[in-house]
């Protein structure tokens, strides 16, 4: 929208016409109602004054008539002791009702007077009398309707004989005109709800203040009359405004319409027609624009053509430049594709020879402390060894003595078979003797017997001698079987320690083995050690030197990282040139 | 036993002196009844009584000179103290099995029918006394024993014993060899 305005100078006066003319026709409108109603106010307050003050006088006059006929004393006309309706027509009333000495007098013979002002203006909704206190004797008869019961109706229906002693009542009822303007005007809201102006003027009798004429007027015709003069003169004011505009537009339009046409030809030589020219209809300014404008453009073609040609020229051995960049900028894009490949693939590859060397690394580390436990456990192993050669010492040492024990044992036994065999010997001579003893004792028996009697006693000795031999050859029997027992056991006995010796030997050919073999042990685990150890810094060697590959080859992943980088960078840079050849490509040919 | 071989000892020499004592007593005590006395051989495991008065003398089985072409009970000859007798086997003729005994066994030289003999014997058991009126004649049908060679037989408390009748005996023809000798 405001583009559309921008674009286009009469709109442009019209929009800033309008604003400055609404600004005054508004300043001149509100300054005119305000006057117009304020004269209107002053008029129906100069009417209202006059009623207020006729009414007065008019009051003045039945009071005091009533006390020259003697209708009324004076006292009684100033009367104040209010006596509450109990009873008739006007009793119950929800507001309070009063009767004074005076206000069935003046029931009769003001309401009429009252009334007239009520009937003769619309304006004035009420006109009455009252006392000092605000008390009103008689209202008007439109305000005197009988009593409905109803609370509301009332309030409105039946206000007479009531104390209107409210700030508004009281101030009419007691102002006396000491302020020399001879009525007192007061806008007030009624107990009704109704804007109201009161006017009242001060009733004197006799000379001494006796209370005021109220005029109710009601403003609202006077503020319909103010709105409806507003309404029209705002109304008119739109009018002129609307038909200023529309003139101006279509003027200015008329005026800029040449201009239009000079801005079309001028689209059209940009364009490229450059043979048109404006055809100059009038002689004003904007005449005058359009010659010159049609000189310039005849001096500008002559200098263009010139120039285009020059240009042309340029721009094909620009082309020819473009295409050497552009092919040139092709391979140099391969090159660096295959740049980057190779770098990412020499990335990939170093980073498998990274995880690798890493790995190296660790395993060394392992098979390095596996070493150090081997050393280890063949240092244990080698005391282990030392401590069963010294065993073995000792067992050899115990053997020795062992078999000694049992060589011995062997030669008692040996001697102790021989002795028994002498033992043998001499039972056999023993026994040869008892034989011999037997034979001897036999043939004394028979020497005895050849005796006869004389050789009785001395047969029965030779019994005895062989009974003693024959218990002899008994004995050595016994003698000769515990021999052959000694000597079986001996036998034995030899033959168990030959035994006993043979296992000694045996065991001692083993414990010797087991010596050479531990012997054997010692010096195979003394070479672990040493291989261990061996292996141990081995291994450390292969741990350092697989850190440093790892190192080496993280750099050269890092060199070759930085290499795809730059390859990438590269193609990317000559793509960008490749683009911007092929832009300039463009260019150039669009010029054709 | 082993526990007191010395009380072992003592006990049997006691029994042995007790003994000593009481076959002296014995004797005196048992002088009733005529005796006669016979030496008890053993001879292919049974035992026979010999007459002692008809003994001499009790030795060992010296070696035997074997001789030539004379009957099989007569084993060879000794020389006893510068005579020669013969030695006898008593086993062929008695009709008991004979045994290898070569070397061993105890000669009896006997004084009987003539002439002095040596009787081959395996062991010569000792002299027992035997009351006359316990000899009885030999139980027909025992063993094979020709009658002529037997005087009787006595039951003893150990068994049966036979008593040769050695004159009867060495008086058969085949022993009848060595006249020439005389």
């Amino acid at each position: 929208m405001s583009n559309w305005i921008s674009e286009r100078i009469s709109l442009k006066i019209v929009l800033s016409l309008v604003a400055v003319l609404t600004v005054i026709l508004g300043i001149f409108t509100y300054t005119l109602v305000r006057s117009r109603g304020d004269v209107l106010k002053k008029m129906v307050l100069a009417k209202a004054r006059t009623l207020a003050v006729t009414g007065a006088r008019t009051m003045e006059q039945v009071l005091e008539g009533a006390i020259r006929s003697g209708q009324l004393t004076k006292e009684q006309v100033f009367d104040t002791n209010y006596q509450k309706i109990v009873a008739g027509p006007l009793a119950g009333a929800v507001i309070p009702k009063y009767h004074t000495a005076y206000d069935r007098f003046l029931d009769t013979t003001i309401q009429k007077i009252e009334d007239a002002y009520v009937d003769e203006d619309s304006m004035v909704v009420f006109a009455v009398l009252v006392d000092h206190n605000g008390y009103l004797p008689t209202h008007n008869t439109k305000y005197s309707k009988a009593l409905t019961g109803d609370a509301e109706q009332d309030k409105v229906g039946n206000r007479t004989k009531r104390i209107f002693d409210d700030e508004t009542g009281l101030k009419a009822a007691r102002y006396d005109g000491s302020d020399g303007k001879k009525f007192l005007h007061q806008v007030y809201k009624r107990d009704t709800g109704e804007t109201m102006w009161d006017l009242s003027a001060p009733v004197f009798v006799d000379g001494r203040h006796w209370g005021g004429f109220r005029i109710g007027l009601s403003i609202r015709q006077t503020d319909e009359a103010i709105a409806e003069l507003r309404n029209t003169v705002v109304l008119s004011m739109l009018l002129v405004l609307i038909i200023a505009s529309l003139t101006i537009l279509f003027v200015v339009g008329r005026l800029t319409r040449p201009l239009k046409v000079l801005t079309r030809v001028a689209d059209k030589i940009a364009e490229g027609n450059l043979e048109e020219t404006i055809s100059v209809g009038s002689h004003d300014e904007i005449g005058q624009l359009a010659a010159a404008f049609n000189k310039m453009t005849q001096v500008i073609v002559k200098n263009l053509k010139n120039e285009v040609h020059r240009s042309n020229r340029l721009v094909a051995s620009v082309k020819e430049a473009i295409q050497q960049l552009s092919s040139s900028a092709n391979q140099i894009m391969a090159i660096s594709a295959q740049q980057a490949s190779g770098a990412t693939e020499q990335a990939a590859a170093v980073q498998e020879a990274t995880t690798t060397s890493e790995e190296i690394a660790v395993t060394a580390r392992q098979v390095e402390q596996k070493a150090l436990r081997v050393e280890t456990v063949a240092e244990q192993a080698s005391r282990a060894s030392d401590q069963g050669v010294k065993a073995v010492e000792v067992a050899v040492g115990g053997m020795g003595r062992l078999k000694e024990q049992v060589q011995s044992i062997a030669e008692a036994m040996l001697e102790l078979g021989e002795n028994s065999q002498k033992i043998g010997g001499i039972v056999d001579i023993i026994d040869e003797i008892s034989e011999q003893t037997n034979l001897l004792a036999l043939n004394a028996a028979i020497e005895a017997a050849g005796a006869g009697e004389a050789g009785k006693r001395f047969s029965i000795v030779a019994g005895e001698v062989k009974r003693l031999a024959e218990r002899t050859v008994d004995a050595t029997g016994q003698i000769k079987g515990l021999i052959e027992v000694i000597q079986a056991a001996t036998n034995a006995t030899i033959m168990l320690t030959e035994e006993g010796t043979k296992g000694v030997d045996g065991a001692s050919t083993l414990v010797s083995r087991i010596a050479e073999e531990l012997g054997h042990i010692i010096a195979m685990v003394e070479e672990t050690t040493e291989n261990a150890r061996e292996i141990k810094l081995s291994t450390q060697q292969q741990t350092t030197a697989s850190e440093q590959m790892a190192e080496t080859i993280a750099e050269v992943r890092d060199v070759s990282t930085q290499v795809a980088a730059s390859a990438q960078e590269t193609t990317q840079s000559i793509s960008e040139l490749t683009s911007l050849a092929e832009r300039l490509k463009q260019l150039v040919e669009e010029e054709k | 036993m082993k526990d007191s071989p010395d009380y072992e000892i003592q006990r049997v020499l006691q029994d042995m002196r007790d003994e000593y004592w009481r076959s002296l007593e014995e004797v005196e005590a048992n002088d009733t009844g005529a005796t006669r006395d016979y030496l008890v051989v053993r001879l292919g495991g049974e035992r026979f009584g010999i007459e002692t008065a008809l003994t001499r003398e009790v030795l060992r089985a010296p070696r035997l000179v074997r001789v030539p072409q004379v009957p099989p009970q007569v084993r060879g000859i000794i020389n006893l103290r510068g005579q020669i007798v013969a030695v006898i086997d008593l086993r062929g003729p008695l009709g008991l099995p004979l045994g290898d005994d070569a070397g061993s066994g105890q000669l009896v030289v006997t004084e009987a029918a003539g002439l002095t003999s040596a009787l081959w014997t395996e062991q010569v058991e000792g002299i027992r006394s035997i009351s006359v009126a316990a000899i009885e004649p030999l139980t027909a049908g025992l063993a094979q024993l020709p009658r002529g060679a037997v005087a009787g037989q006595v039951l003893l408390e150990d068994g049966l014993l036979v008593l040769l009748d050695l004159p009867q005996l060495l008086s058969r023809e085949d022993f009848i060899i060595d006249q020439k000798g005389e």
